[in-house]
């Protein structure tokens, strides 16, 4: 009875590896929405885009911005016209075609809907016209260098008018355009994605994804080394990816690592006491010491960050103060405290939206902090949404946050950050006349000469001021089978899963 | 009391019992710090949108009429519009409701089996190893905290041995038709035999870990009724007279001591529900436990309260259920 | 529904009771050494502790060894330290949520048994519905309106079990209030609430310490299962659950010490506080066990 088990479960092991036809994804990560309109969140992003056709793609494995839905653009000499040519034809999957008029009518309803990402068409977008069926007219409302880098997002991505209410979000799956649709879905279970055979470009090389959810890093990693899954992504504990890198040939995986625009940071409410003191908030800066984080806690995979611009782009430059406990001291016992009156400061983090490691982190800044011998710390927690609502109302005064970019400009990692509206978003609610200023010169300048200098001037009074300290800039990583090619991270973040093969 | 009558009394006895529940819940979960509308649309939305949210969920309205709102709804069937995923709670609960059940009844009918067996063989062997082994079982299994339990068993089973998957519910590819959603029965409709095969080998561990949790009670009502009914002067002719073991034991013995058991089944179902909401979660099993958990996560309002209303209908029809049967068994339970 | 009970605690002192025979006194001898160690690790954690909980003092993950019995987490903590003023949470917040339900459960049965009429319907229909909910479950809805911090998990677990405080104290003044010393007082002049605290109340409590002693291992229970799933008390205070739930993330790294010594904690406690309520029960109240 047990041999003929065996050898069921051998022949069942067997038919597995011989259909190379699907396949199998796990990730730990959640899909919210399916609709562009209010689709603000990575893994969600994630399917669109392998199900939908945007109107401009990224060249695979570059930030280089190509051509996709639209063929080509001319921007007018004020900076505020952009005319689109669109290509003749591309479809939907129940052979709607995709015009300039579907494009007018997907962008009006993302704005009227006022989805989470909105506001990046909202923000800059005056009208739009449809000239002919395969010609766009778009009317700034200001010159914006990064607008068609927003088209990149699912933001600008165009729906089917045919099958998509205008009136609210769509809770299902769109209709698709792009090498997938999605033919099954579960919410938190399991998805699957088939070949769209109406997509006009290259067929997938992989007719069938199915993506599976897992509740942590353990259970993904453990359905990884059994073979349950062929490709793990997105949240992977640090020490694990670590350790499945150390062992990777036994284990016949493959674990690759990539760079992360996203950055964590801590931020300081400029408008709580004690961090309303901009002394006090310079000394703190000199307390932070990221390299044991980033060693403890991320295995060295992610990278110290001393500025708000990510390390590898443009106008980065390091400018907050290196780690230098002496120095914070020094600081903070000027300012009247000692290790009889230590300054007694409430510290927040969240423990699951930006996954397991948070309460580490939260651990070690605590020592890290309270090693001036000056400063005491009390660590706090709240879910996201009390967590949501705390920073936006100002209760709390030292917390920590991440960022991800919406667009791939620099402007992106200081605007929301800096500009009076943006870091009331952000809970530190600093306001700065002359940065704000700076900042709108940047949006306008054309020269990437112009626009370096003018926003490392605002790192740098960004490192003075010190309503943020960063912390580190993530990494990411993506663990397979090595019987799987075509992975690739990229700097736009976007994962393709048409190019993924099973051999 | 006739029967009829007595079902419906116990019937009309529940109405107020749900009543309660639903005015408990839904002021316990109106003072919840954080609000829901940031939390659906971000920090970034501007002030007339989340006035226009919050007027479209009706959290504007005073909060009596936000209560009659509310019960009228629950009254109708609509638990609501999940605020995450803009679904309706009821149909969320539907999804995921066949995977719970399925999970309580196997481990429900692991926890017997153990319980009867064990039970009833400890009871023949009394003060012998295994009766010593079966006390001993159930004193440590039932102080094991169950997230514990199935975590060891998770990685000597599925990690270590690699004979059982890790966590979930069917593999990738699966080629039965879901119908009813209990897998198990659906691959049996469909005539799917390596596809049953499959369910039940991702069935195994959770509900392995949740039977084992569950049968210690099992395991020592039938021990002991057992050993009361088979000290008794007429079992004790059966045994001397040389009738076999199994009809002393199992035609007679055991049969006395079920009926007890299946007075505390009601309750057991209850606790068996919340063990279900950490085992869920330790196996990825997308039931309603692991729903409620991440539900709570990111404080899905609508989401959190229709989970808690349908366990405690849940509950309160179960037990409704358990008192029929046993009125129906038991005619002086009725008086 | 027939005599159930709910509670873990309740079941495993039976369990014990077959295990180690019952009248012996041996249970309340084992339960209670039991009990005393934990509390002495809970009161004197600083002299028993090798190490401050909370600091570095190994490198991460470092395996059992003689520095480390039982090895140390990821942030080059020694766990065994951790799990010896761990006891200090679950003890404390066991206790206090044991004492919050007590505090509030047993006036309100007092109350309800003895004034009787609508206003015990009432209560009694609340805490039924109470009752019947699933613990956890109530806990998790509680502790998640609450937030987290010592108090607020406290009172997590004291709703669930107020209604047991409340079912027990008003069964047993109904049932005792009719009787001829009550009769007596009352005839004498007594007051309302002389007659509840002086006449009833005394006569009530052994059972009442009984279920106080019998919940202790439950609310140890329901603690762990709270810090689990994240809805416990903030880092970096030791807590068994919590630890438990950071440890599970090491173990594929082989380092099994993270689960498996904050597990057996949590185990020996709840089977020793059962093991010590079950003695309790038999010393107190040798008449309302059910005997076979």
């Amino acid at each position: 009875m047990k041999k003929y088990l065996v050898a069921l479960l051998m022949l069942f092991v067997a038919l597995g590896f011989s259909a190379s036809d699907y396949i199998v994804v796990g990730t730990t990560d959640k899909i919210r929405t399916l609709d562009p309109a209010n689709c603000y969140d990575y893994f969600s992003s994630n399917i669109l885009f392998n199900v939908l056709a945007g109107p401009v793609d990224y060249k695979v494995g570059t930030a280089e911005i190509i051509p996709w839905l639209f063929e080509k653009w001319t921007v007018s000499k004020d900076g505020l016209v952009y005319t689109f040519t669109i290509k003749k034809g591309a479809a939907f999957e129940d052979g709607t075609a995709i015009d300039a008029s579907v494009f007018k009518w997907s962008w009006e309803r993302v704005m009227k809907l006022g989805g989470d990402p909105a506001f990046l068409l909202g923000d800059v977008v005056d009208k739009i016209e449809v000239v002919s069926a395969q010609t766009l007219k778009v009317t700034l409302k200001y010159k914006f260098s990064a607008f068609v880098s927003v088209l990149g997002y699912t933001v600008g991505f165009p729906m089917n008018p045919k099958t998509t209410p205008a009136d609210k979000f769509i809770d299902g799956a769109p209709s698709a355009s792009g090498p997938y649709k999605v033919t099954e879905w579960q919410r938190d279970v399991r998805m699957v994605l088939e070949a769209n055979p109406k997509y006009f470009g290259a067929k997938p090389k992989t007719p069938k994804i199915i993506i599976q959810f897992f509740e942590n890093s353990t259970q993904l990693r453990m359905a990884l080394e059994t073979g349950q899954i062929d490709v793990a992504y997105r949240h992977m504990d640090p020490n694990d990816v670590l350790d499945l890198q150390k062992n990777q040939t036994e284990l016949g995986l493959k674990v690759y690592l990539g760079a992360s625009p996203q950055i964590r940071f801590l931020v300081l409410n400029v408008k709580q006491k004690p961090f309303d003191n901009p002394a006090i908030r310079q000394a703190l800066s000199y307390a932070v010491d990221r390299d044991a984080i980033v060693k403890t806690v991320f295995s060295g995979l992610a990278s110290p960050l001393y500025t708000l611009v990510p390390i590898g782009w443009w106008s980065h430059i390091d400018v907050m103060p290196k780690y230098n406990p002496k120095q914070a001291t020094q600081m903070l016992q000027k300012l009247g405290y000692s290790s009889s009156k230590p300054l007694t400061i409430d510290l927040w983090y969240t423990p699951s939206h930006y996954g397991s490691t948070e309460a580490d982190v939260a651990q070690l800044l605590k020592r890290s902090f309270e090693a001036t011998g000056v400063v005491k710390v009390n660590i706090k927690y709240a879910e996201w949404s009390t967590y949501v609502e705390y920073f936006l109302n100002g209760t709390m005064g030292l917390f920590l946050l991440g960022w991800y970019p919406d667009y791939m400009d620099p402007d992106d990692y200081l605007w929301p950050f800096l500009s009076k509206s943006g870091a009331a978003s952000m809970g530190s609610f600093y306001e700065s006349a002359e940065v704000e200023d700076l900042m709108i010169k940047g949006r306008a300048a054309t020269t990437l000469q112009e626009r370096t200098a003018l926003y490392q001037r605002v790192q740098q009074i960004a490192a003075k001021d010190a309503p943020y300290i960063t912390l580190w800039q993530g990494f990411a990583d993506c663990e397979a089978r090595s019987n799987i090619s075509g992975i690739v991270l990229e700097p736009s973040q976007i994962f393709r899963y048409y190019i993924l093969e099973k051999k | 009391m006739s029967l009829r009558s007595y079902i419906l009394t116990r019937i009309i006895l529940a109405l107020p019992m749900i009543f309660i529940l639903l005015v408990v819940i839904f002021f316990l979960l109106r003072i919840i710090p954080g609000d829901p509308v940031l939390a659906i649309l971000g920090g970034k939305a501007p002030l007339e949108v989340i006035e226009q949210k919050r007027h479209e969920m009706g959290l504007d309205k005073p909060i009596m009429v936000q209560f009659f709102d509310y019960l009228k709804d629950v009254f109708t069937g609509n638990l609501g519009t999940s605020t995450l995923t803009n679904r309706p709670v009821i149909e969320e609960l539907k999804d995921r409701f066949p995977a719970t059940l399925e999970l309580t009844i196997f481990a429900f009918i692991i926890a017997l089996l153990i319980g009867l067996f064990w039970g009833a063989e400890s009871a023949w062997r009394k003060d012998e190893p295994l009766d010593i082994g079966a006390r001993v079982y159930s004193v440590l299994l039932y102080s094991v905290p169950v997230f514990w339990f199935g975590l060891i068993l998770q990685l000597i089973f599925a990690s270590y041995l690699r004979w059982l998957p890790v966590g979930g519910r069917i593999p990738a590819v699966t080629s039965f038709e879901v119908r009813t959603g209990l897998y198990v029965l659906d691959a049996i409709m469909s005539g799917d035999w390596k596809g049953l095969l499959d369910v039940l080998r991702y069935l195994a561990l959770p509900s392995i870990t949740l039977g084992m949790v569950t049968s210690s009670i099992f395991l020592r009502m039938v021990r002991n009724n057992t050993v009361l009914i088979l000290s008794k002067d007429l079992v004790k002719a059966a045994r001397a007279r040389g009738l076999k073991k199994r009809v002393v034991l199992y035609g007679h013995a055991v049969k006395n001591a079920f009926v007890p058991i299946f007075t505390i089944i009601g309750m057991q179902f209850a606790s068996l529900l919340a063990g279900a909401i950490l085992t869920e979660t330790t196996f990825s099993w997308p039931g309603i436990g692991s729903y409620l958990v991440m539900k709570i996560r990111y404080r899905d309002f609508p989401a959190i309260q229709g989970t808690i209303i349908f366990f405690g209908l849940f509950i309160v029809v179960i037990s409704i259920i358990i008192d029929i049967v046993n009125a129906l068994v038991d005619p002086r339970v009725r008086y | 529904m027939a005599r159930d009970k709910k509670f873990v605690s309740e079941r495993i002192g039976d369990f014990a009771r077959d295990l180690f025979g019952s009248g012996t006194g041996r249970l309340t001898l084992i339960g209670s050494f039991i009990l005393i160690f934990y509390v002495i690790l809970a009161v004197f954690a600083p002299y028993i502790a090798p190490y401050d909980p909370i600091e570095r003092v190994g490198l991460s993950l470092e395996p059992p060894s003689k520095d480390f019995w039982f090895g140390t987490d990821n942030l080059g903590r020694d766990i065994l330290s951790r799990v010896i003023y761990g006891s200090r949470i679950a003890l404390s917040i066991s206790f206090l949520g044991v004492a919050v339900a007590f505090i509030i459960g047993v006036p309100l049965g007092l109350i309800s048994g003895y004034v009787g009429g609508w206003l015990d319907r009432v209560l009694t229909l609340i805490m039924d519905a109470m009752y019947v909910f699933p613990g956890l479950i109530l806990a998790i809805a509680v502790a998640a309106v609450l937030g987290p911090g010592i108090v607020n998990i406290s009172i997590s677990i004291a709703v669930v079990y107020t209604p047991t405080y409340f079912r027990v104290i008003r069964n047993q003044v109904a049932a005792v209030k009719d009787e001829m010393y009550v009769e007596a007082a009352r005839a004498l002049g007594a007051k309302r609430w002389e007659i509840i605290l002086k006449y009833i109340f005394p006569n009530v409590l052994p059972s009442v310490v009984v279920v106080l002693s019998m919940n202790l291992a439950d609310a140890l229970m329901t603690e762990a299962g709270l810090s689990f799933l994240g809805l416990g008390i903030a880092p970096p205070t030791p807590d068994w659950g919590f630890d438990l739930n950071s440890g599970q993330r090491f173990v594929l790294s082989r380092a099994w010490w993270g689960i498996v010594f904050p597990g057996l904690a949590i185990v020996f406690a709840a089977l020793g506080f059962s093991i010590f309520s079950e003695g309790i029960n038999e010393l107190l109240n040798p008449t309302i066990r059910e005997r076979r």
